[in-house]
């Protein structure tokens, strides 16, 4: 008896460290998986990205991209990864940015999902879907804030290139001199770009792409999935100490925790029972997806630092999601009048839809399908 | 309070000092009740891991409540 309780903590001691071996192992496919993207988009389009991707020009275009493929792949690491493949690829980054902003809007929709579920119980379920919507409403906000400002300045492409500079300049310190993680990703990397190469530049190029799009998808959702069981003890602490410290201790924890779980739709998506509730209100959730904008970056960092092709545009366009969603939270919750905008249109909308549940309906579809495919439409005509 | 206008000014404005007192310590009472419910909620996160993925159910079963509601109105 003595020595079985003696083995049983050995045994999940082991399954522990077995279950970080996984999640670096995950995490190292990842970073192989966006340098896989790059190559065959190189290889594919052979320096004509730009005409490739001649649909996007208009940031109305890239945008609803963004927004429709994170809404469908229920990612946006996946697509914010796959979108720094593409840049490390060619694709030109001022293309990159809308898609990135719409990865953003389109993340916003797994939460929506989830609070659905709390539609049998009528209090229950507005304060569920306020607490989801908070974070639609934020993020559409900031679009209509920085996508115009983006398209007459340029202020993310220039910040997210400043910092790129810092890595990418010249001289021996930077990550040009010797980067670990390229040299120990590009074995595998350069391996399957020779197996797909001899299928010929399109078909070889679009099979990398796609096999990196697979590799991405499996890592990050496994990855996911390690984490929520590893990191669920930490997240409660962080959480434990986050409470009654006030919003940037919020905002603190939500970037913390998205970090440990490398995923921002799970960090929402557990703010919406707590608050189905009633334990947390609104304002006490609201911090907490703010941070959960800003934890989802590391993802893209991560992904950029080893890529090869364009890796300083790649790193440019990693740095201008995570300089985008900083500015976000500090010009939107920074300014009182802009912080409560996204606060009154999610309880205004909660309460509607608990009244009306068609309504809520009518919103999922509207906001993440149909006002999509209306200013594609539009933009089309532009 | 009917005697309001019998009091005294020194005697009203002790009153008022200690009704804002006592309004503070309900508040913080409340607060501390919230936060002990946080704390609640927060040690089932395992179980509101579990239920806060993206589940196609969640979506199934939406539809059919508003079938069954839009059945009940007609």
């Amino acid at each position: 008896m003595e020595n079985n309780q003696a083995v049983l903590p050995n045994r999940s001691e082991y399954q522990n460290y077995m279950q970080w071996a996984m999640v670096a192992l995950l995490v190292y496919l990842l970073i192989c998986a966006v340098g896989m993207i790059g190559g065959g988009f190189k290889m594919a389009t052979g320096g004509h990205a730009r005409e490739l991707f001649a649909f996007a020009s208009n940031p109305f275009a890239g945008l609803v991209v963004g927004i429709v493929a994170t809404a469908l792949i229920q990612s946006s690491s996946t697509v914010t990864s796959i979108i720094v493949g593409l840049v490390a690829g060619g694709l030109p980054v001022e293309l990159a940015v809308p898609m990135v902003m719409g990865a953003n809007v389109g993340t916003s929709i797994t939460n929506t999902i989830v609070s659905l579920g709390h539609v049998r119980a009528k209090e229950e379920f507005k304060r569920a879907f306020s607490a989801a919507t908070v974070h639609d409403f934020f993020n559409l906000l900031s679009v209509v804030i920085f996508l115009p400002l983006e398209m007459a300045f340029g202020i993310l492409e220039k910040l997210g290139g400043w910092l790129s500079a810092l890595f990418y300049g010249s001289g021996d310190t930077s990550i040009n001199s010797f980067n670990l993680v390229k040299a120990a990703t590009a074995p595998v990397v350069n391996t399957v770009k020779s197996a797909t190469h001899s299928l010929g530049d399109q078909i070889g190029g679009v099979t990398l792409i796609l096999i990196g799009i697979a590799l991405i998808f499996v890592a990050i959702t496994m990855v996911g999935k390690l984490l929520k069981k590893l990191m669920v003890g930490k997240a409660k602490d962080i959480m434990h100490t986050a409470i009654g410290r006030g919003p940037l201790s919020g905002i603190a924890s939500g970037t913390l925790v998205t970090i440990f779980v490398q995923s921002s739709s799970t960090t929402t998506s557990l703010m919406v029972p707590l608050a189905g509730s009633g334990a947390f209100k609104l304002k006490d959730i609201y911090p907490f997806t703010l941070g959960a904008n800003i934890g989802t970056c590391v993802t893209a960092v991560l992904a950029a630092t080893a890529v090869t092709g364009n890796a300083a545009a790649a790193l440019q366009i990693a740095f201008i999601h995570l300089t985008y969603n900083i500015l976000g939270v500090v010009v939107i919750y920074g300014i009182p009048m802009l912080r409560e905008l996204p606060v009154k249109a999610a309880e205004s909308l909660g309460a509607t839809a608990s009244e009306n549940k068609f309504a809520a309906l009518a919103y999922v579809l509207g906001v993440f399908f149909i006002l999509p495919a209306v200013c594609l439409g539009v933009s089309s005509f532009i | 309070m009917s005697n309001l206008q019998v009091l005294s000014t020194e005697r009203l404005n002790k009153l008022i000092d200690e009704t804002q007192l006592t309004l503070q310590e309900l508040k913080q009472e409340v607060i501390r009740r919230e936060h002990i419910q946080q704390s609640h909620e927060i040690k089932d996160l395992d179980h509101h891991m579990t239920s806060a993925e993206f589940n196609l159910n969640s979506i199934k079963n939406f539809i059919s409540y508003l079938l069954e509601e839009s059945k009940k109105h007609k």
